[in-house]
């Protein structure tokens, strides 16, 4: 059954979530609320990919190039042409929806490892062209100075009002997905993701429906791009290295693929975890990697996830270490 | 113009030899392995160690080097792709993993020996060619002819001996590999083994020509995979013939343009070769490579 | 009235390399009628099949659906004309539900776009309860009501091939493809495949089907057609088709085979 709500353990994720995201701002903290803002965020985006890879099973890297468009094109449409936030976002989203339907195209075409490594590649090709472009994109040393929303004399800069953006943003984009999850789109994906050749029989349009999916994903992290950079007023490079790639996944990851919560889950973890282990940044990154392949090895199905997979120490060993016998190959 | 060439080639040269790995992994065992990059810094860097900081003689710190960089491809195949590509996991995961399996190799390096770049002495020390009034360094030209020889004796293995037919009939199909009483386990622990030993080599003898840094794992990695999908992924012939085009093109980009712009290139042309041509430029049968 | 759709295929040939899996054939099927494939392994069979549904293009000739050239297009514009098919291994979409698999079934079937979808608009919630009701109806005349919320892939082979054909049956197709629907099942499912079959005709539905159970395929059918080595060697009603010499010599060979697996 594909609903959600049956399964207790999604209801309880999401009752967390609700508490924890109303508790944040009333504590006072400031810390709290800024990591919870960037947590929404990403978990929008990764709810999105969630879309495209758990649904569709279309594996993408570019989310990242995306989340530039809206960054970069955000910030020089507000920085250079002087562009009020709110119009530069809506056109950097048309710009990616664009860029969307333009990629998507050809890209999707490919199947199995081709499509992760094309995808992977125009991930990395942003970032690589984002650093190398400094009359454009100033490089390495980024914009800064990007204008914070504002509506009336309501100004988004403010954490509080801010946090509460970002968090009604992320509950739009799950609403959105769960309500895409239960229809017959949603079905049409998954039969896609499964079984391409079949759906085509059943007069499934195999091509356009992989094209939604992957536009929509790009039309999410764009204003997530877009509204990152409002929220830091700074874009640089960094922002889509090779670590967000990897992040992304490890969250869509960490939560499970396919489930409805994970991503947020799995944004939170992934956000807010490094913060608690002051005295260690050096090793931050070690140790966050070594934690991911470690998690694909043993838990793939993740916190939330429904894959049956959950694999017992023992089957990492090499055959000839393993006391007990192995029945063939799984 | 002459020093241009010939770092492009010597460079191309490495590219070829990590090029080549990705192919023969991905015939044998069915698996990217974008850690094919590491293996290059992993020879170069620790032969480094065991030459300045554990005072090795120079051909025992490489040898010890290219150790290193073999031991780690097995360590990835044995600890990481085996349990996965026993479970038919799906290939993006498995992609993924090694993905984040060279991070770490590259995080490691770092910080273990810094982040400083470093080299080390040439093998023949004085040896250099003259092409005019262009004199080019030595170790270029170890480089070239090293790798000519490698990739020959590679073929001829594949070719000629009971172990390479066994790694073509994996290559062929698992299954019927193994029902002719051939392992596919050991097949892909020697494939990853070898491609390892391959790139570690490479990484030991670039480095005098140029420098070795903890981060140089996922430029040629990347330079390396383009190299693969532009010869023909899969093909051994179509490595070195895209290995040594984008040798030259990235040598004069890099000075030409800016060496920023060589990863922007770089996954530029993959990303059209990936969906206009898949095959590549030579895109040969492997069996015929 | 407009004259009922014909399938018609007319010389058609595939070549796979050296081999030359389908020659010349020709056949023509009319609305509302059942027509049997047979022949020995390897003569061609599933290759029509596949080459009908789209899945492989013909090197030569025709093969048109009333007027429209079905020839050069993929097997989703092929669905979306009103011709499905079923596999010759079953082929459930695995992770979905029995009803799931249904419902995928009928997604022509639904108008509503993404912003209905997400809106949730009244004209979405009636057409999404009307087809979740023509499944459960779909399932229980395949006799799968039991295993509405089961895992498909879990389900034994014979009600396996019952899903398939509920689930091609969901499209609203005027021809339905069947390859091999018989195989694996025992005599009372045959049995209650060829009424399900009978039914299908009797709505006006244009059925082919592959099989190797001779029994069921000549009670059934309307008009049986035998290939042999890629081409027809005969082609009438079942009772015309079983005394023919030429069948008879193909079929003591795959007698044989048949016999000895």
């Amino acid at each position: 059954m594909s609903g959600w709500i049956g399964r207790k353990l999604e209801m309880a994720a999401l009752v967390l979530v609700i508490i924890a995201v109303v508790a944040a701002p009333l504590s006072g903290s400031r810390l709290l609320v800024y990591y919870f803002t960037i947590t929404a965020l990403y978990a929008s985006v990764v709810i999105a990919l969630n879309l495209l890879l758990g649904l569709a099973g279309q594996v993408s890297f570019a989310q990242t190039t995306f989340m530039a468009i809206g960054g970069y094109g955000t910030a020089l449409m507000t920085v250079r042409l002087g562009l009020n936030p709110w119009l530069a976002t809506l056109l950097a989203m048309l710009l990616a929806t664009l860029a969307a339907f333009v990629i998507g195209r050809p890209l999707l075409r490919l199947r199995g490892h081709y499509l992760s490594m094309a995808t992977f590649a125009l991930a990395l090709g942003t970032y690589s062209f984002v650093t190398a472009a400094m009359g454009l994109t100033n490089g390495g040393i980024g914009i800064s100075g990007i204008p914070p929303l504002e509506i009336g004399d309501v100004s988004f800069a403010e954490p509080r009002t801010f946090y509460i953006l970002s968090w009604i943003f992320c509950a739009l984009v799950l609403a959105g997905y769960m309500l895409l999850a239960e229809s017959h789109v949603g079905r049409a994906w998954r039969a896609l993701a499964t079984g391409q050749d079949i759906a085509s029989t059943l007069g499934i349009d195999v091509p356009g429906l992989k094209l939604m999916a992957f536009v929509l994903a790009a039309i999410v992290a764009s204003v997530v791009g877009s509204l990152y950079v409002e929220f830091t007023s700074f874009v640089g490079p960094d922002l889509y290295d090779i670590n967000i790639i990897l992040s992304l996944f490890f969250m869509l990851f960490v939560g499970g693929r396919g489930s409805t919560v994970g991503p947020i889950i799995g944004a939170g973890i992934v956000v807010i975890v490094p913060q608690l282990m002051s005295g260690l940044e050096r090793y931050q990154n070690l140790i966050f990697f070594v934690i991911l392949l470690l998690l694909l090895l043993i838990r793939p199905a993740g916190l939330l996830g429904r894959m049956r997979e959950s694999v017992p120490l023992t089957a990492l060993l090499p055959g000839w270490l393993r006391v007990t016998r192995e029945g063939g190959t799984a | 113009m002459t020093l241009i060439l010939a770092i492009g080639v010597a460079t191309g040269c490495v590219y070829a030899l990590v090029a080549v790995g990705y192919s023969l992994i991905y015939r044998t065992t069915g698996v990217v392995n974008f850690a094919q990059g590491s293996y290059v810094m992993a020879g170069g860097f620790s032969t480094y160690w065991f030459y300045e900081i554990a005072r090795l003689r120079y051909p025992i710190a490489i040898l010890c080097g290219v150790g290193v960089s073999t031991l780690l491809g097995l360590l990835l195949w044995t600890v990481v792709v085996l349990p996965l590509w026993r479970r038919r996991s799906p290939s993006y995961v498995v992609l993924l993993e090694t993905i984040v399996f060279g991070a770490i190799v590259g995080t490691s390096a770092l910080l273990l020996l810094g982040p400083l770049p470093q080299t080390l002495p040439p093998w023949l020390p004085g040896f250099a060619m003259e092409f005019g009034s262009n004199r080019i360094d030595g170790q270029y030209v170890v480089v070239i002819i090293a790798t000519i020889l490698l990739m020959l004796g590679f073929s001829a293995i594949l070719r000629f001996t009971s172990l390479g037919r066994s790694m073509r009939a994996c290559a062929a199909s698992r299954d019927v590999a193994q029902l002719l009483g051939i392992s596919p386990e050991r097949i892909g622990a020697l494939a990853f083994a070898a491609t390892a030993a391959l790139g570690g080599l490479g990484g030991a003898m670039i480095t005098p020509a140029q420098f070795t840094s903890a981060d140089i794992g996922l430029s040629y990695g990347v330079f390396g995979f383009v190299a693969a999908v532009l010869g023909g992924f899969g093909s051994l012939s179509g490595a070195l013939v895209g290995g040594l085009i984008l040798g030259i093109v990235n040598a004069f980009v890099g000075r030409y343009i800016s060496s920023s712009y060589q990863t922007v290139l770089a996954f530029g042309l993959l990303l059209a070769l990936l969906t206009l041509r898949p095959q590549g430029l030579v895109g040969k049968d492997w069996e015929e490579a | 009235m407009s004259a009922p759709p014909e399938l018609k295929l007319h010389g058609v040939t595939k070549r796979f390399g050296g081999i030359v899996a389908v020659t010349d054939v020709s056949m023509a099927l009319t609305a509302g009628s059942v027509t049997g494939l047979i022949g020995p392994n390897g003569a061609g069979k599933s290759t029509l099949i596949n080459l009908v549904s789209g899945f492989r293009r013909p090197d030569t000739g025709r093969i048109m659906f009333a007027d429209h050239d079905l020839t050069r297009l993929d097997p989703s514009a092929i669905a979306r004309l009103g011709i499905s098919r079923t596999f010759q291994q079953a082929a459930p979409l695995v992770g979905l539900s029995v009803i799931e698999n249904v419902m995928v079934g009928l997604h022509t079937r639904y108008r509503s776009g993404l912003g209905s979808i997400v809106l949730r608009s009244p004209a979405m919630r009636r057409e999404a309860r009307a087809n979740a009701q023509t499944a459960y109806a779909l399932l229980e005349q395949f006799g799968l009501a039991a295993d509405v919320h089961a895992e498909a892939s879990d389900l034994p082979f014979g009600k396996l091939r019952f899903l398939e054909l509920a689930r091609a049956i969901g499209m609203q197709p005027q021809v339905v493809l069947l390859d091999e629907p018989a195989a694996g099942l025992n005599r009372v499912e045959t049995d209650r495949l060829a009424a399900l079959i009978r039914v299908l005709r009797d709505r006006g539905i244009t059925v082919l089907l592959v099989d190797h159970d001779v029994p069921f395929v000549f009670g059934l059918c309307d008009q049986v057609v035998v290939m042999n080595f890629g081409s027809v060697i005969a082609a009438g009603k079942p009772d015309d088709v079983y005394g023919n010499p030429a069948v008879r010599e193909a079929y003591l060979g795959g007698e044989d085979q048949e016999a000895a697996a």
